[in-house]
């Protein structure tokens, strides 16, 4: 079932094309439909209208007209996200970055920029490369993806385990107020001695307002890079290697676990990339910095995946040679999208040293309900990508998803862990919000939402269930949720 | 501040047997029911003498908080109560809340890095339970081994080591908080990555005991390094030291720890310490000494370079105030001259922070005062922030600049939501 989205009325309609411009306000429904989903393709909601402002002023002009008329908005970057965060439940009007994706100041010799949200990840990074610097956190859908949405989701990527995720580089922000004010959070740096407000509303997952200008840290380039490529007859294998490296008292940059599920997705496909299809999983493991030294860590990291039962262990340091033995890894979401009609990401994240049973459990778990899962994931953090292969047509095979991933939730808060490690809570996740945290907790939650968005016209409908949501009845916006689940092909993930 | 111990407190506590006090059950007018159920185990010496308390479990605690809250009682919270914000005892205080019975290390799992312990275990302790491990939790704030770590979280205190491992908000996975009526919110995770909900743990670290007080946490901890070296760059003027530190702040090498410290009459100095694989350190070394074209004046390794940066964290010990300025890290210049002509300085050179010492002990108040007076003037030409994070005078000036009006709008509606009652001490207006 897809929502229907009530129309804008024409005062509203006039007005947002007043501050923005005819050509950036859409309401043709045939064009609405790009912005009814975003990466997690089960649910389409149909915006009521989606406004493309150019900068922060706009923005805010956008805001204070839309919410003046007690209607919900939506903030949207790239649409990226996989736990629907950016879909316009309750009829909401979309308010995207496309249009700001400006550098605005590139200050090197604070190792800092000041950027507008709707950036792309990777290219912040190669505007900067050429003076010797990058932005660190390096989602896989980062040559897709805003910084704005990162902010929003706290992202994390392949290089987070060494670097952190987004939290640790965002300085300062801009941020338009679901009432069309503005207010800059931040900068930690400053030390000012105020609530970390900045830190609290990365990670708000665009329910706190819309950030529309960012303060970041960049890094010097790594001097120099080692990536290794171990190939393992046992997933488990796969496991406790990581933890063997780890417990080396190594840090590698990056820990990547393939399965064999994706191994021979990515070889069927054009993305072939050489691993060998029987082997049941590969491990990147990547060492950067220093030059001196890479080598005696990477000999070290070889030396564990080796005592960990890997029957190869493969070893680039050339630019194109390490691309060859990333290609699995990030070309897996691309290969799987082609060997089944849907696919379903899941994210959680449990305790590393709980990799090799939780990893066995997963398989079970998918052999009980007879689904294909194959896994591709941050091992380094414990951070799972149990994704699930399937088709929509079939209603039956739907259900057994559906109950699939409950218990793959399930056993990952069981063995100490959480629900979501890096793709957020969205709309897909609310109700598994009371595995993790009490009551008290939610309602502390939504207490501070309500201090941002006092109206509860600010993205609506996510993060926390509705009956929390549900416990104040000041909540104008408070939305039923239509759980629309499933209608649209993986090709977008 | 100080504490006078009541003589019979360990009697008191005795008496109770481990019962845990039940909300309702003990007598009006007993003074344990004034404090929630707890037994006070002395006086603050500040806060009026107002009683001392040490919840021994967060039930006692989370009973405390919701009675105090009912009658409207102010509840003050020490860790080891000596790096208070100035300011934070004054006023009618009731009651004052120490973390230091809650004091055990409840999970260590080396593998996993990561460590769940009590508010009131000290730093200090921390790095011998992890130090046989070969871990360590790269945090140095001033005065380090004797802090709690609910102190230092809820402070959100730092030191040099930011410049590689960032300050309390990025080593924390998750904490339990007791609001400020009396709920228990557990907050965050266990596990290195999670963004399950909005990030109320940031919110909690550095909240200074506004929403509630931190009775545990979950840390995630590091390999202790291979090789450990200080390199000590000394030059006879301040001038040439703040551009050889910038210089080595912009170097294509990232430095765990680059402070520069000046004042007092001694030699200006940049002190970089690196950490890593014996290779990797010496290679950092050399192309630093090549970039500023010159050796370090002094070399230590190991314990020596571990020493010297732990006397760095008494920087603030003996100072009747500090203040703390900053800036964007290439202001460093237009800060430290005016702030040498107040006190001593120590900066953290790529966060752009600045801590001025203000004399020694015995100063009087209105030197203090007249000094912090002098330095916030001269810095706010240059466009830093200004604050005193420590003062041992009755008057010191207010932070520079004011916190913005939507920030102050924001922060107060959280603060409340916290503490609906009102009874924690609240964000300076
Ligand atoms: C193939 C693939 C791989 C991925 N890999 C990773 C990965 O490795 N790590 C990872 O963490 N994620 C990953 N993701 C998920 C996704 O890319 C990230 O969550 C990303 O940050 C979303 O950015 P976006 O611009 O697409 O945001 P959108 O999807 O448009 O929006 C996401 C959320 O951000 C909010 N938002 C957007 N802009 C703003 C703003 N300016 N202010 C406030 N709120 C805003 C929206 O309201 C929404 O709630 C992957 C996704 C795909 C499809
Ligand atoms: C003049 C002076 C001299 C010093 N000399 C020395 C010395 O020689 N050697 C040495 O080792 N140390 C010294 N110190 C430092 C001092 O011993 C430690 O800083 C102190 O023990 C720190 O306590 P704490 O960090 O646990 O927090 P506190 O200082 O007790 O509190 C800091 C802040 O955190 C809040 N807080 C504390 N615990 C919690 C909690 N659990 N939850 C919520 N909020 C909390 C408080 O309300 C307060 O706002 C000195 C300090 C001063 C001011």
């Amino acid at each position: 079932m897809i929502a229907k989205a009530p129309r804008l009325s024409t005062g509203l309609a006039e007005e947002l094309v007043r501050i923005v411009g005819d050509d950036a306000v859409i309401t043709d429904p045939a064009r609405l439909m790009v912005y009814e989903s975003d990466g997690l393709t089960a649910y389409r909601y149909p915006p009521r209208a989606v406004v493309l402002p150019q900068d922060g002023d706009e923005t805010a002009r956008v805001v204070r007209a839309i919410t003046a008329e007690r209607v919900p908005f939506v903030a949207r970057g790239s649409g990226t996200g996989l736990s629907g965060g950016a879909l316009a439940v309750d009829g909401a009007v979309v308010v995207c970055t496309a249009r700001m994706n400006r550098i605005l100041e590139l200050d090197l010799h604070n190792r800092r920029a000041r950027i507008q949200p709707g950036v792309v990840n990777a290219h912040l990074t190669a505007a900067t490369q050429p003076h010797g610097l990058y932005y660190a956190p390096d989602p896989s859908s980062q040559s897709a993806c805003s910084v704005g949405g990162n902010v929003a989701e706290n992202s994390g990527g392949p290089h987070c385990l060494k670097y952190g995720v987004t939290s640790r580089y965002i300085r300062g922000l801009d941020v338009v107020l679901p009432d069309g004010s503005r207010v800059y959070l931040g900068d930690r740096g400053l030390d000012t001695g105020e609530l970390d407000l900045a830190g609290l509303f990365v990670g708000s997952e665009g329910c706190f307002g819309i950030a529309v200008e960012i303060d970041v840290e960049l890094l010097p380039l790594p001097q120099a890079t080692h990536t290794l490529l171990g190939i393992f007859e046992r997933l488990e294998d796969a496991g406790r290697a990581v933890t063997a490296i780890i417990a080396d008292g190594l840090l590698p940059a990056a820990l990547e676990i393939i399965d064999q599920a994706t191994i021979r997705a990515v070889e069927e496909s054009i993305f072939a990339a050489g691993y060998p299809t029987d082997a049941a999983a590969a491990l990147v493991v990547e060492f950067d910095g220093i030059e001196a030294g890479l080598e005696a860590e990477a000999a070290r990291a070889e030396a564990a995946c080796l005592e960990c039962g890997a029957r190869e262990v493969r070893r680039a340091t050339s630019a194109d040679a390490r691309a060859a033995l990333w290609k699995g890894r990030k070309k897996a979401f691309g290969a799987m999208g082609r060997i089944a009609p849907d696919l379903l990401v899941q994210d959680a994240t449990v305790p590393r040293t709980r990799l090799p049973d939780v990893l066995a459990e997963i398989a079970q778990i998918g052999a009980r309900y007879d689904l294909k899962v194959a896994n591709v994931f941050h091992a380094g953090d414990g951070n799972l990508h149990p994704n699930i292969l399937f088709d929509r047509r079939d209603a039956a095979e739907m259900e057994r998803v559906e109950l699939a991933s409950k218990e793959i939730m399930r056993i990952c808060v069981d063995a100490g862990g959480t629900i979501t490690g890096e793709h957020g809570v969205g709309l897909d996740k609310r109700d598994y919000m009371s595995l993790i945290h009490s009551d008290d907790t939610l309602r502390a939650m939504e207490s501070v939402r309500r201090v941002f968005d006092p109206a509860g016209l600010c993205n609506p409908g996510k993060v926390l269930p509705d009956r929390i949501r549900g416990m104040d009845p000041a909540g104008a916006g408070a939305v039923e949720a239509e759980s629309a689940r499933a209608t649209v092909p993986a090709g977008a993930a | 501040m100080s504490v006078e111990a009541l003589e019979d407190a360990s009697a008191v506590r005795d008496d109770e047997g481990g019962k845990e006090p039940v909300d309702g059950e003990a007598n009006p007018g007993d003074a344990r029911a004034m404090n929630g159920g707890a037994a006070a185990v002395g006086r603050a010496t500040e806060a009026g003498g107002a009683p001392v308390v040490a919840p021994q479990t967060v039930r006692e605690l989370s009973n405390l908080m919701a009675r105090a809250s009912r009658d409207g009682r102010q509840v003050r919270f020490i860790g080891n109560a000596t790096s208070l914000p100035p300011g934070y005892l004054d006023g009618p205080v009731d009651l004052v809340v120490s973390t230091r019975a809650l004091d055990t290390v409840h999970a260590y799992d080396p593998a996993d890095l990561t460590l769940t312990a009590d508010a009131g275990v000290s730093l200090g302790q921390l790095e011998r339970v992890t130090g046989d491990q070969g871990q360590w939790l790269p945090l140095d704030p001033p005065a380090r081994a004797r802090r709690t770590l609910g102190g230092v979280l809820a402070s959100g205190a730092y030191g040099p080591l930011q410049g590689k491992f960032g300050t309390p908000r990025d080593h924390v996975l998750g904490l339990t908080l007791v609001t400020g009526d009396g709920r228990v919110l557990e907050l965050g995770g266990r596990v290195v990555k999670n963004v399950a909900g909005y990030d109320l743990v940031k919110l909690a670290v550095g909240s200074g005991g506004r929403l509630g007080i931190v009775t545990s946490a979950t840390v995630r901890l590091h390999p202790l390094p291979v090789r450990d070296v200080t390199l000590l760059y000394q030059t006879p003027r301040l001038a040439l030291t703040v551009v050889l530190a910038r210089s080595l702040a912009t170097a294509p090498v990232r430095i765990p720890a680059l402070e520069l410290l000046a004042g007092h009459g001694e030699e200006p100095t940049v002190a970089v310490r690196l950490l890593g694989s014996p290779e990797a350190v010496a290679e950092s070394e050399r192309i630093l000494n090549a970039r500023v074209g010159r050796n370090a004046s002094r070399r230590l390794e190991g314990e020596t370079s571990v020493r010297w940066f732990a006397a760095l964290e008494r920087f603030e010990d003996d100072a009747a105030a500090v203040a703390r300025v900053s800036h964007l890290p290439s202001r460093l210049g237009d800060l430290v001259e005016p702030a040498v002509e107040c006190g001593t300085v120590a900066a953290h050179v790529s966060l752009g922070v600045l801590r001025v010492a203000v004399s020694g002990p015995g100063a009087s108040a209105a030197v203090v005062s007249d000094a912090l007076t002098r330095l916030r003037d001269g810095v706010a030409q240059a466009g830093a922030t200004f604050r005193v994070s420590r003062a041992n005078t009755p008057r010191w000036p207010a932070p520079e600049p004011a916190t913005a009006p939507g920030v102050l709008a924001l922060t107060r509606g959280i603060v409340d939501s916290f503490d609906p009652a009102g009874v924690l001490s609240r964000p300076a207006s």
